[in-house]
């Protein structure tokens, strides 16, 4: 099953005994199978709650207003069981270290057949060779081998692609990869990102990538999201928001980046300012305190997403249609 | 003018097997090499980039030449005196010092800060009639409130505790400074922040620096000159913007082009590089790099290749390193006929 997946005006806090942590607020995005989705944003800005949310693994104190669609399925509304047959079924995770996504006790081979737990129409032979096919399309030569190994026993990256095998096992809809190469170095960073980008042509469902890293997103993402401080700034497809970004974070974030100054810097750029407290956020606009074309609304009225295309929207007083 | 710091053919191995096999086992396994013949040079108020895949040894290298582990063979010399005895490492630590990785671990989580940064000091004798004096001056140096010196380390965020690591490690005023990972697990926003803070105070004070990452696009900014290590060898070092410009060794060409550009107009249709770094236990024999390079021939496969100088201050350890197209600078052309001379010699010495 694949369907369109879309969050309305959906808002995360989380209960602490010193007050609540608004950490996600009013956050409206779309996806439709076949796209790859970006969520790109520093610490702090919402972007693991906003994935946590989808993939309905929310912590018990977290309160969740507005609605998940999922093929037409509001999530928040639903029961608790309906709610665990959609996420085992349709959506799937594969977290920043794949290592704790294994259980350490059990052979890759035993965990990637429980995966399968959903087929009951196959035997455990066939469930391996399932397997073994799936070990081989994620680039593991010796899938039988690899299959009598235990987790510790493979490399980050080698785990890494196992997760993602795993991951496409439960044939999901809804494919996230939450920080996938962040604990990886760079020449098996860009092995993981060729893998997912030649996965993408077979996999007809959604695909959500979360990262900081620009290089990443630009990579692998057809549309962006980005977040700041628990809302989503700026959207857009991948060419607009790295060439004609609106938002004054997002101009600042790129602006930030090493890899796009081919020359030496004597300085490096920096944001200064720091992120607001999300107890208690700033009633105007979130990034007025460290935004350099701040003006008379921005610390008082809450900008609204201005649509500068079909496409591409922006939460700025500035930014104009 | 002499260089600061020389480490000549450095060397650590490890033995295999714990204490009791090695007792019961009347033929120990040969010892390995984690780190194998380095030879570089740092000259005064030079900042050094130390770059290298996880494996590649340049945390080990770092700690190794503050004597935190012990070199099985080679020389390192410091200010031009020779360091070899464990008081010869302290006495050079009490003009070198080094920020740790992860600096929240490498604060003492019961200690408060004002402490922590003063205890370098107390450990070096240095007499300071006002330890809070000190600390509120740190503090200020690297652009913390002196209240900063009631916290303690878990108060800190990311980028205030590498501020507090950078006025620890400053606090003896070093004459080298050894940074390991210093913007790891920092956003970018706050990374540039660190990083223009130590070329601040480098300019002040006048330290050397040696910084080790594995941060390609922030590294190519802020080193005077790259080295480039793989699985325990230095493989190629020279000045930071002709190594990028122009990669003599096959593995920092690739490990340049692995590097995601934050562009989507650019985006790479083909990869670098397969494969992962060997595992040390098993060093591929000849260029420990053959087994993933995109240019091996067999003479690759049997013979390691030496430390070669190269024009424009560079060295290489390649059989055959990549062509510059001109881009040695000061490599005329003379020079390069030469080389490929060099390398035509090789090939028919190899058909003989």
């Amino acid at each position: 099953m694949t369907g369109l997946l879309s969050a309305l005006d959906l808002s995360v806090s989380y209960e602490t005994p010193q007050g609540s942590v608004r950490a996600l607020r009013h956050v409206d995005i779309s996806a439709r199978p076949g796209e790859v989705i970006g969520i790109v944003g520093e610490s702090g800005c919402g972007k693991s709650t906003l994935v946590t949310a989808l993939a309905d693994l929310l912590p018990g104190n977290a309160r969740v207003d507005g609605s998940i669609l999922y093929d037409g399925i509001d999530l928040v509304g639903l029961d608790a069981r309906s709610r665990r047959k959609l996420r085992g079924d349709e959506i799937a995770l594969v977290s920043q270290d794949p290592m704790t996504a294994f259980n350490p006790v059990l052979t890759i081979g035993d965990q990637l057949v429980d995966f399968q737990h959903h087929r009951r129409d196959l035997s455990r032979d066939q469930k391996k060779a399932r397997i073994a096919e799936m070990l081989d399309k994620v680039g593991i030569a010796d899938a039988a081998l690899r299959m009598q190994s235990y987790p510790h026993e493979l490399s980050g990256g080698m785990r890494q692609r196992v997760a993602i095998a795993a991951a496409l096992l439960t044939d999901p809809g809804l494919l996230i990869a939450d920080e996938p190469t962040t604990a990886l170095d760079v020449t098996m960073e860009a092995q993981i990102i060729h893998l997912l980008r030649e996965l993408r042509r077979e996999f007809n469902g959604i695909i959500i990538v979360v990262s900081h890293h620009l290089g990443v997103i630009a990579e692998l993402c057809d549309r962006v999201y980005v977040m700041y401080a628990g809302e989503v700034v700026e959207g857009g497809d991948v060419d607009a928001i790295f060439h004609q970004a609106q938002h004054p974070y997002t101009r600042a974030l790129l602006a930030c980046d090493p890899a796009l100054f081919p020359d030496r810097l004597d300085r490096l750029p920096t944001i200064p300012g720091r992120l607001p407290n999300l107890m208690a956020p700033p009633a105007g606009c979130v990034f007025a305190a460290r935004c350099d074309r701040v003006f008379a609304p921005c610390e008082t009225t809450a900008p609204v997403a201005m649509q500068l295309s079909p496409s591409h929207s922006a939460r700025c007083h500035a930014v104009r249609a | 003018m002499t260089a600061l710091l020389e480490v000549e053919g450095l060397s650590v191995s490890l033995t295999r097997g714990g204490p009791f096999s090695r007792l019961l086992n009347p033929f120990p396994l040969p010892a390995f090499d984690i780190i194998d013949g380095v030879t570089l040079a740092l000259e005064p108020r030079e900042t050094l980039g130390l770059v290298g895949e996880s494996g590649s040894g340049k945390t080990t290298l770092a700690r190794t030449i503050l004597g935190l582990l012990k070199a099985s063979r080679g020389r390192i010399a410091f200010a031009g005196r020779e360091v070899r005895t464990p008081a010869d490492f302290s006495a050079m630590r009490r003009h070198s010092s080094m920020m740790f990785q992860d600096p929240v671990a490498s604060l003492s989580p019961r200690l408060r800060i004002a402490t922590l940064l003063t205890e370098p000091l107390v450990i070096q004798g240095v007499a300071m009639p006002d330890r809070r004096a000190v600390a509120d001056g740190l503090l200020a140096q690297v652009g913390l409130p002196a209240s900063f010196g009631d916290r303690f380390p878990h108060e800190l965020s990311g980028g205030q505790a590498r501020r507090v690591g950078v006025a620890r490690a400053l606090s003896v005023r070093p004459q080298l400074l050894l940074a390991d990972e210093p913007t790891a697990g920092l956003d970018v926003s706050v990374q540039g922040d660190v990083l223009n803070l130590i070329a601040d105070l480098k300019r002040q004070l006048g330290f050397a620096a040696m910084i080790v990452t594995h941060n390609l696009a922030m590294i190519r900014h802020v080193s005077d000159r790259l080295a480039i290590m793989y699985l325990g060898r230095l493989v190629e070092i020279g000045p930071t913007t002709q190594v990028f410009d122009a990669p003599m060794h096959p593995y920092t060409a690739t490990l340049i082009q692995s590097e995601a550009v934050p562009d989507p107009r650019r985006r790479r249709a083909q990869l670098a590089i397969r494969g992962e770094i060997p595992s040390l236990f098993s060093r591929p024999a000849g260029c420990e790099f053959h087994t993933r390079c995109p240019i091996a021939r067999d003479h690759c496969r049997a013979e390691a290749p030496a430390y070669r100088r190269m024009p424009g201050n560079r060295m290489v350890r390649c059989h055959y390193p990549l062509d510059t197209g001109g881009q040695g600078r000061e490599a005329s052309a003379e020079a390069s006929a030469n080389h490929r001379g060099e390398r035509h010699d090789r090939m028919e010495n190899r058909q003989t």
